[in-house]
């Protein structure tokens, strides 16, 4: 097919935007370390707290969706009718 | 590609080599990380939970 | 300050115009309208009008109760009404386009109610005018979605409808102030509101039947019915610690099922359900800061949420289809409609320099301040949720994801140009959001941009990022399926099946059993006793005396009740002398004397 490359049709370029999500997240993750916060919480003062439950929110809400809410849920789509 | 004239039935992700070992060892360590910071982090003062007064106007 | 006009009025009646015009002029007049209507509200200033009074059983009714309040929901309202218009306004149909505008102007009109009796017509007027736009798509599902929500609808209409007859009845005024949660009147009240707020359990109607709308029939839907409903709340039970918790579980549980559902305007029904969660949480905190990030966080979600379902209406609009399954690369030839969608996902995620993030931060710092732990780390968990299905998998999937091989246009101008300005306010409230600030209800001393908060925010983003990279790049994300998830609606759409079976099957068997005993058997046994009581006596005793009796008597009194069946009923002037009748008049008598006396 002699179609036109789009942005990301090349591999390379896919490969630009997770280096840069990865770049930022080391950038994040050094920077906390010098910032003075104002927490309500204690635990909000730990390093990267922040992200870390973030990375674990998202990946037990994946987990549970994918092997436990989805086995009890999921029907054919003319369930209904 | 695949260029079937009926609707696609299922569309998974197929892997790439070398992340299901990097995922793996991030959550592990970000779930040791959380649990160690939320058990042990009030140097285990229960009293910790709540504000800490700090910032609390 | 034009206080002649009411800007529910000028969208309810303005509506009645539109089949009378047709081409240019009718979009040049459907634009000027819900302009104006904008324009009015944004003159209004402080005060009560367009009181009738003792219109209602002695009782004033109030059409326009000006507050801070209610001002920044009429503000938004009719500002969504004109976009949601401009992005319709090429649509065929004149019944869809009129019964949005009737629909937004008792929006309007709820929100600017001050009593009961006015916000429960106007709620009323909603929910039938929101079930024709769901009817609007006229296909099979919409026409049964649309009957699902009308009676989830009008149940909880009658259940407000009980409570605010009790709560004029116990409180002798129809007043729409503070109600709080005290007794029976007050509980109805706030399950009526409750149904429109899609509490959990209540909330089956709304991932049910705003997929099934028009495109632009779903904009209008996102945007009054929820909205409306946490004014409502703010305004009557603000402070009620109940709704901390109903909200928490509301932020909490419809990401379960965004993540593994296919349809993408479903994902952004479930998404809507858990930001109306941010909101009740807020209203249940009650203090200053928390009611005025419900309000900007209301503001602003109409915003972000129009937009996407703006975006995901172009995609209809343009590809006809809206499932992950079939959809995937459309950023090729529809990027502007793509880069709305972004800026929608991104507000809707928080990120800074978006509206979303000055308003939910002030929800979450609220519910930190009042040290109330679990619901803090739910808020954080559905932040981070909300960013995982909306925020990336909405985009993802419709525009980026695996190439479906769709080359479509980008869609017409004026739906390019209603996202567009959508966009832009998305941005510039996150840019400069004193503007938002400035119109809450209380003063506002929140600074969302300190750089700890920044960081902190875009840290929870970027590792929700990076958990879906490494999830997906490693196989382990869940798979789009073309199917269906189950969600409490199962228990009427399959409940009903199994009603109407016992409808048929063991209650008519009962029901007939019922209607011989009660309409054959008893009245002929009473009609064939009532010929004469007397002899009917008789044989009773005598039946009686048989149990008693010698074997010998036995005999005797078998035969004489024989003999009295054989001549029953008898001749009954024989056997009912005057001077009984007349005694058992006065037996009657003194027994209804006695019977009035206790």
């Amino acid at each position: 097919m002699a179609e036109k490359q789009y942005l990301f049709d090349k591999p390379r370029n896919v490969k630009i935007l997770l280096g840069a999500l990865f770049c930022s997240i080391a950038l994040l993750v050094i920077i906390d370390y010098f910032i003075t916060k104002h927490p309500e919480f204690y635990w909000e003062e730990y390093p990267s707290f922040y992200g870390v439950y973030g990375f674990v929110a998202c990946v037990v809400l994946v987990l549970v969706a994918k092997y436990i809410l989805r086995p009890i849920v999921k029907r054919r789509e003319d369930y209904y009718d | 590609m695949k260029e079937n004239e009926e609707e696609v039935m299922e569309l998974s992700h197929d892997s790439v080599p070398g992340y299901r070992p990097v995922f793996y060892v991030v959550f592990a360590v970000t779930i040791i990380y959380l649990a160690v910071v939320l058990i042990y982090g009030g140097g285990g003062d229960i009293h910790g939970l709540g504000p800490t007064g700090g910032a609390a106007h | 300050m034009i206080n002649g006009l009411h800007p529910a009025a000028i969208l309810i009646i303005g509506a009645f115009v539109v089949p009378l015009l047709s081409g240019r002029v009718k979009q040049a007049y459907l634009l000027l309208l819900t302009a104006v209507a904008f324009l009015v509200a944004l003159s209004l200033s402080e005060g009560t009008y367009w009181t009738l009074s003792s219109a209602f059983l002695g009782h004033d009714l109030v059409f326009g109760r000006v507050d801070k309040l209610s001002l920044v929901f009429a503000y938004i309202f009719t500002l969504m009404g004109f976009i949601g218009t401009l992005f319709g306004i090429h649509m065929k149909g004149d019944g869809e386009k009129m019964v949005s505008l009737i629909y937004g102007g008792c929006a309007v009109g709820a929100v600017l109610a001050g009593d009961m009796i006015t916000l429960f017509i106007f709620l009323e007027l909603m929910m039938l005018t929101a079930t024709y736009l769901v009817w609007a798509k006229k296909d099979r599902a919409s026409y049964y979605a649309g009957f699902r929500y009308f009676a989830v609808h009008a149940l909880g209409g009658l259940c407000l409808l009980a409570g605010i007859l009790l709560h004029a009845h116990e409180t002798g005024s129809i007043a729409f102030d503070y109600i709080g949660l005290s007794g029976l009147s007050s509980v109805l009240i706030f399950i009526g509101f409750g149904v429109n707020c899609a509490f959990p359990i209540l909330h089956a109607w709304l991932p049910d039947a705003y997929p099934e709308s028009t495109i632009t029939g779903t904009v209008f839907l996102a945007t009054f019915t929820t909205k409306s409903a946490v004014y409502l709340f703010a305004r009557g039970f603000p402070g009620t610690d109940l709704l901390i918790y109903i909200g928490a579980v509301m932020t909490a549980f419809p990401i379960f099922i965004a993540v593994i559902e296919n349809n993408l305007r479903r994902v952004l029904s479930y998404s809507l359900i858990n930001q109306v969660g941010f909101m009740v949480v807020a209203v249940g905190i009650g203090t200053e800061l928390a009611i005025n990030g419900a309000i900007a966080h209301a503001f602003v979600h109409i915003l972000y949420k129009g937009l996407l379902f703006m975006s995901m209406g172009s995609v209809i609009h343009q590809t006809g289809k809206i499932n992950a399954t079939d959809l995937g690369g459309l950023y090729k030839s529809m990027p502007f409609t793509a880069i709305c969608c972004i800026i929608g996902a991104a507000s809707i995620s928080g990120f800074p320099l978006t509206s979303g993030f000055v308003t939910k931060s002030m929800i979450v710092s609220a519910a930190g301040h009042e040290g109330l732990v679990i619901v803090w780390f739910t808020l954080i968990f559905a932040a981070a949720g909300v960013f995982h299905h909306s925020g990336i998998k909405i985009p993802f999937f419709a525009f980026f994801s695996h190439d479906s091989g769709i080359r479509t246009t980008e869609p017409p101008l004026n739906m390019r140009v209603a996202m567009g300005i959508a966009a832009f306010l998305c941005i510039f409230i996150g840019v400069f959001p004193n503007v938002l600030y400035s119109i809450l209800p209380y003063p506002v001393d929140y600074v969302p941009y300190t750089t700890p908060h920044v960081v902190s925010q875009l840290q929870l983003l970027l590792f929700s990022a990076l958990a879906f990279t490494l999830l997906l790049r490693s196989g382990i994300y869940p798979a789009e399926i073309r199917a269906i998830n189950l969600d409490i609606d199962w228990s009427y759409r399959k409940g009903t099946r199994l009603f109407l079976w016992l409808l048929y099957n063991p209650a008519t068997r009962v029901g007939q059993w019922g209607s011989r005993l009660f309409f054959e058997c008893i009245p002929a046994v009473v009609t064939r006793m009532s010929l004469n009581p007397l002899a009917v006596i008789a044989i009773t005793a005598d039946r009686a005396r048989m149990l008693f009796a010698s074997e010998q008597h036995k005999g005797v009194i078998k035969a004489r009740i024989e003999k009295e069946r054989l001549i029953y009923p008898g001749d009954i002037i024989k056997s009912w002398p005057i001077g009984s009748t007349v005694l058992w008049v006065s037996v009657f008598l003194l027994a209804y004397l006695l019977i009035y006396y206790l």
